[in-house]
């Protein structure tokens, strides 16, 4: 029990750090820290699929993207000058008071009411959850459902990845046909 | 099976993080920061929700889970190359200097 609360509260603290921290390099490494250990409580939960992809997608590739940008632009720059809660009007602030609250109510409501996923895993469901015995059951099972149930998305999703690669090149093509 | 409390308690929490970079934040790089942020607290919930079952697991969720990581990381690449190629036009990652983009 303590070792999730070490980990969840390891998320928190460094994706505070990131969205707080005025240099940018040092919000990449807390985002980076946010990555590796939200795999780490995904394989703790008992889904190492989503652990593994979280590691590779989140953690690795992203990182590893966002960290490129920073080289190639500002190189580290510290966050402009007046960049600091004040300079938002009371508006603005009153919108993100009012999110926050609602934010926090709907999730902690979540656990009084009855979640429609909860209901729908636990009827319609039941014959897909299954009880593992280790981690190569989950695994395998998880890639099996993807195939056999989820194949239409994939293949979707690949046309959705293979356009946002032409989106990325086009963008760097122009980049450079300017210089 | 870990108590879902905790899961609810982080998950408001990167999502106020999350909001919270999206509203105050002029850099375009924080922007996506705090997109990425959303996106973790949205995954993190559906999973913890799916594994409330003692013993069970679920596959449903993990396959959409892993669907949903693809996506959010090619979401994030766009967002870097539309970043750095403003960076080139403009020289700057301030939201607000680049006015140039309004109709």
């Amino acid at each position: 029990m303590i070792e999730i609360l070490f980990i969840l509260s390891l998320v928190v603290v460094s994706a505070l750090l990131a969205v707080t921290s005025r240099n940018i390099v040092f919000a990449v490494i807390a985002l980076l820290t946010t990555n590796i250990s939200l795999g780490v409580a995904y394989f703790m939960m008992g889904a190492p699929t989503v652990a593994l992809f979280q590691l590779a997608i989140f953690a690795g590739a992203v990182v590893v993207f966002f960290v490129i940008t920073v080289m190639l632009t500002t190189g580290g720059d510290v966050e402009f000058d007046d960049d600091s809660v004040p300079w938002i009007n009371k508006t603005t602030q009153l919108v993100l008071a009012a999110a926050s609250v609602l934010v926090l109510l709907g999730v902690s409501l979540t656990r009084e009411i009855a979640f429609p996923y909860l209901e729908y895993a636990s009827s319609a469901l039941e014959t897909l959850m299954f009880a593992p015995t280790n981690y190569d059951d989950i695994t395998t099972a998880v890639s099996q459902f993807l195939w056999q149930h989820r194949g239409f998305d994939l293949v979707s999703q690949s046309f959705v990845v293979l356009a946002a690669v032409i989106c990325c090149i086009a963008l760097l093509k122009i980049r450079r046909d300017h210089e | 099976m870990y108590p879902i409390t905790f899961f609810i308690v982080t998950t408001a929490l990167l999502f106020v993080f999350g909001l919270v970079a999206l509203t105050i934040k002029r850099d375009l790089v924080r922007l996506l920061i705090g997109i990425e942020i959303l996106f973790n607290a949205a995954n993190l919930f559906f999973v913890a929700l799916s594994t409330q079952h003692v013993g069970m697991i679920d596959p449903l969720p993990q396959s959409i889970v892993m669907m949903a990581l693809v996506l959010d990381g090619t979401v994030i690449a766009v967002g870097l190359a539309l970043a750095l190629n403003v960076f080139k036009h403009y020289k700057t990652f301030d939201i607000r200097k680049l006015r140039r983009l309004k109709w």
